[in-house]
């Protein structure tokens, strides 16, 4: 393999790993938005609380990492369910706009409570199938991205069988379609939004417990990835499952392919470009349902 | 709408006004400023820096005090922003602090410097920018080694330690990596080396892979990074997960300390040398001032110090000697740091230079094989 | 008619007394309120393009820069007065504003907010990346100061020119607030599509509300260049635009006091916070959330109607 398509396999590779990371992410924002009707602003800081989170249960090192995986989505659905009681039902009613500030809010909070807790230090992280390295064809393939990459597949393909094929996910669409025609067909409205709920943060802790052997682990982990998360809601479109794939790779390979090909620098100024550039004339994105309404 | 609206509204913000009165102060003790980042972005180096003052406020007063006073340092948050910097260096000017330690981030000493001149209170920085020594306020004291010497010696670790003709340099897209890539693309020049790539990278970017398979395609020798600890962490590993390990690599201040060893494993210290702010202990030149505050250190906080620790616990004893000896006055204080030489401290020799230099060396090291712990293979002064 | 002449000479008074004892704050007691001024000019601008008009507007902080940075190089290369570097800063960031409002015009709230989110983060890393002009990282130093060279302290001085400038805006905001336009927005506040049936162009409001807010986030950034000499991109990112709009809302979304107040609150609350040590931010997350739970109008909002529960509101 000659050096520069070993060097775009390379590229290529990375982008797709991270893309992943970023495709769940996705998967999280738009759950949020199925439950509250609002875009979650506060969905890095739920990513950096699930790798924080496992991280501190790996360091106390009495844990194998089947367990630490699932301590740590279980204090996800935790903290999501006391966050869900004591901010987003009492801020339910009110404007799509303090909804919006409220989950600045949730986040400022949980930023600043997470660098009490695990203190300013980056932290390894720690991957279910270790460090090594593999090589194929002089391209360098960590096996955790290999992990990250069909974790991704497997889950977000197990969500659409869910959405589909379930009876809960049957009722989570019909509630995400109006709540109100749901509730009066006799859906347990208030128990399928908690289910939602608690799976946006299974979704976020995941994404946090795949990035940190990636990309270490510190409390300032969720800022730079929630906006190219929104980045890849948008662009594949809201409410659509393959959208979040889809969009979770292209932001992910534009980090890589810009980055090389264009510009260091302005690489993240292209894909924001694109987002808005889609937010002004095909709001849907790729694969979006219409547009509804909300609030 | 209301005189009554109107009016709570107004009572409750002079309440409020009252409330940012300065506490009350004990009258046997000095209280000492620091503006330091404790949350946000940059609380991670602020921890080290808070840190040095901590163990310093302990020793002095062990030692006595201040003829027999107390000695407190007031720490104030300033976040990762300028204003709040700003914010944080007012509210301690405001209860008459006789000195104020500033952060290690070059662009908040730059936005605090006009205040600094405004309220003629000296100040020690960590800063490395030589843009704040450029503004030629005698008040300002930098107690770190500044970012052209920093360059310099990545300069010489190239030409007559590693003695490659081909660099590749990689920094960080923030003022500490532009200024110090540029200054060592100068020095490079002069030397006659060849620098065959410039990349960049934004602060907290979690891929490499672009700029280190570019480098390697310009056929580099060696690279120079100037990352800081998290960056440099994640490059290094990566560097090694793509084979890379055969360029040799300089990393610019993110070398031995111990947040960014725990980053990484040994195989990935592969052909890394690196410039030190600051060789502690046993191989430090005041061997075992230097061991000694090392143990205290990791007896207090549980982590070794680094650059920043010492240089901050340095700095507080200076101003502890300073206050002894001219009392708590700004202006004295002033003076007897301007006129310091030869102060032997944990980190090294302090010798206060026309532009307010304290700190005049670096040092080129390089890992002892098998282990994370470093030696020094050569110092790097400013001939000031 | 007597009782409304008391409650104004009252007013007056206060307020003159309140400006005298300014004389006796300290550096940082001004610098606090002067900052919160400088919001508040800005949040008055939201109050327009959010309070009014409905766009969830997360941009602001750019527009404070480009007024900044536009007049800080305006004195600087230019050569001019820092009073002349005010008009084009409050130029600069109506220009961009009108650049960004028309393809924004059809775009509804959340996609407004990301749109606007997208346009914070861009033009952080432009700033950022654009050195030759901006000074990059570095930020922009040595700009002109904005003084009248009279005896008083410079801190004090630049406090009385704010509150000065601040009582302008105020009078043109609720001027424009009661003139066509300003009950066209409210109309289209109220109800959207009957504003629509009787003849209004909503786009053109929008975005003519777009860029008076944009127009006030300059002066506020104009200003805030020639209050301390220095600028650097940190100060103009997503961050402080969240803050921004988080001002208006916490201060109370549909009126102008409730801007002020907002901007000041949130001015003030990390700093009364700080001696609370490492977990102050937290705390101070804690109550924006309380304050957004507990006082659904904003604070001025809720107090309001909480002391005078009989009288109709009106925005």
């Amino acid at each position: 393999m000659d050096a520069a398509f070993q060097q775009l396999m390379q590229l290529l590779l990375n982008g797709i790993a991270v893309g992943c990371i970023y495709a769940i992410m996705a998967i999280s924002v738009q759950l949020a938005y199925e439950t509250t009707g609002v875009v979650n602003f506060a969905t890095g800081q739920l990513v950096m609380i699930g790798a924080v989170v496992g991280a501190s249960f790996a360091l106390s090192g009495r844990l194998g990492v089947g367990e630490i995986y699932v301590m740590t989505l279980a204090s996800m659905v935790a903290i999501g369910l006391v966050f869900a009681v004591t901010v987003y039902w009492p801020l339910q009613s009110r404007s799509i706009s303090t909804v919006v500030i409220g989950t600045i809010a949730v986040g400022i909070f949980l930023q600043n409570i997470a660098l009490i807790f695990f203190g300013p230090l980056p932290a390894k992280g720690f991957s279910p199938v270790g460090d090594s390295v593999l090589n194929i064809l002089g391209v360098v393939v960590p096996a955790h991205t290999l992990f990250a990459s069909a974790a991704t597949f497997i889950l977000i393909g197990g969500l659409y069988c869910l959405l589909h094929y379930t009876s809960i996910g049957i009722q989570m669409r019909a509630i995400a379609q109006d709540v109100e025609v749901a509730r009066l067909m006799g859906i347990r409205t208030t128990l399928v939004l908690a289910f939602t709920w608690a799976l946006t943060w299974v979704f976020a802790g995941i994404g946090g417990l795949l990035l940190a052997p990636l990309w270490l682990v510190d409390v300032d982990v969720g800022d730079s990835v929630a906006l190219k998360a929104f980045a890849a809601a948008i662009i594949g479109g809201f409410g659509s499952i393959p959208g979040a794939i889809v969009g979770g790779l292209l932001v992910g390979l534009n980090e890589t392919l810009s980055a090389a090909y264009i510009s260091t620098k302005y690489k993240d100024v292209l894909v924001f470009g694109l987002m808005i550039a889609f937010l002004l004339f095909k709001p849907r994105g790729i694969f979006g349902e219409s547009v509804n309404e909300r609030g | 709408m209301g005189a009554r609206l109107g009016g709570i509204l107004v009572l409750g913000a002079l309440l409020a006004m009252a409330l940012q009165a300065p506490a009350a102060r004990a009258d046997d003790e000095i209280v000492i400023g620091a503006a330091l980042p404790i949350t946000g972005p940059f609380a991670g180096s602020g921890l080290q820096t808070y840190q040095g003052l901590q163990l310093a406020e302990h020793d002095i007063n062990a030692a006595g005090g201040i003829n027999g006073k107390k000695i407190r340092f007031q720490v104030e948050d300033t976040q990762a922003s300028n204003s709040v910097a700003i914010n944080a260096f007012l509210k301690l000017e405001r209860q008459n602090a006789p000195f104020i330690f500033l952060s290690s981030f070059t662009v908040q000493n730059l936005a605090t410097e006009p205040e600094v001149r405004k309220a003629k209170v000296p100040v020690m920085y960590a800063g490395g920018g030589v843009a704040i020594a450029e503004r030629k306020n005698p008040y300002m004291f930098r107690i770190r080694a500044n970012d052209r010497l920093r360059a310099a010696a990545a300069a010489e670790s190239v030409i007559s330690v590693l003695k490659k003709k081909k660099v590749a340099i990689i920094n960080v897209q923030d003022q500490y990596g532009t200024a110090a890539a540029e200054q060592l693309k100068k020095d490079l020049a002069a030397a006659g080396i060849a620098v065959v790539a410039v990349e960049t990278h934004g602060i907290r970017d979690t891929d490499f892979a672009p700029q280190l398979l570019n480098i390697k395609n310009s056929g580099a020798e060696a690279i120079v990074a100037f990352a800081y600890i998290r960056d440099a962490g994640l490059m290094i590993k990566q560097r090694r997960s793509l084979g890379l390990t055969n360029i040799a690599f300089v990393s610019v201040s993110s070398v031995n300390e111990d947040s960014m060893l725990e980053l990484v494993t040994l195989p990935d210290l592969e052909n890394i040398i690196g410039v030190a702010d600051a060789v502690l202990g046993q191989a430090n030149p005041n061997g075992p001032r230097s061991v000694q505050f090392v143990k205290d250190f990791i007896e207090r906080f549980k982590v070794p110090p680094d650059g920043f620790g010492s240089v901050y616990y340095d700095g507080a004893m200076i101003v502890a000697e300073a206050l002894k000896k001219v009392g708590p006055d700004r202006e004295k204080i002033r003076e007897y740091l301007a006129g310091l030489k030869d102060y032997q401290g944990v980190t090294g020799s302090f010798s206060t230079a026309a532009n307010g230099d304290m700190l005049h060396r670096l040092s080129i090291v390089e890992y002892i094989p098998g282990t994370k712990d470093v030696r020094v293979i050569k110092d790097v002064f400013d001939n000031k | 008619m007597t009782k409304r002449l008391e409650h104004k000479l009252g007013a007056v008074i206060l307020f003159l007394a309140l400006m005298g004892g300014a004389a006796f704050l300290s550096d940082f007691d001004l610098r606090l309120a002067i900052l919160s001024i400088l919001a508040a000019i800005s949040v008055i601008g939201l109050y327009f393009a959010f309070g009014l008009a409905g766009m969830i507007h997360l941009a602001q902080a750019a527009f404070v820069g480009i007024g900044a940075y536009a007049s800080a190089l305006a004195a600087q290369q230019l050569h001019v007065s820092p009073w002349i570097g005010l008009v084009v800063g409050v130029i600069a960031a109506a220009l961009a504003g009108a650049l960004l409002a028309y393809p924004m015009h059809r775009t509804r709230s959340h996609y407004l907010a990301l749109t606007t989110v997208g346009f914070s983060v861009s033009f952080e890393v432009i700033i950022r990346n654009w050195t030759s002009v901006t000074g990059g990282y570095d930020g922009l130093g040595a700009i002109p100061l904005l003084r009248l060279d009279t005896a008083m302290r410079s801190e004090l001085e630049f406090f009385y020119i704010c509150v000065a400038v601040l009582a302008a805006c105020v009078v043109a905001a609720m001027l424009l607030r009661a003139s066509p336009f300003g009950r066209a927005l409210i109309a289209v506040r109220d109800d959207e599509l009957a504003a629509a049936a009787s003849g209004i162009d909503i786009a053109r409001l929008k975005t003519k509300a777009f860029i008076l807010c944009s127009a006030y986030g300059g002066l506020s950034g104009a200003l805030y260049a020639h209050y301390g000499g220095f600028i650097s991109p940190d100060d103009f990112g997503l961050a402080r635009a969240i803050m921004l709009l988080s001002m208006l809302i916490v201060g109370g979304e549909f009126s102008i006091l409730g801007a002020i107040v907002g901007a000041f609150f949130l001015t003030y609350l990390p700093e009364w916070l700080r001696f609370i040590g490492g977990g102050y931010m937290a705390v101070f997350g804690l109550f924006m959330l309380a304050v957004l739970i507990v006082m659904p109008k904003g604070i001025v909002g809720s107090l309001g109607a909480w002391l005078v529960p009989r009288v109709a509101r009106s925005r």
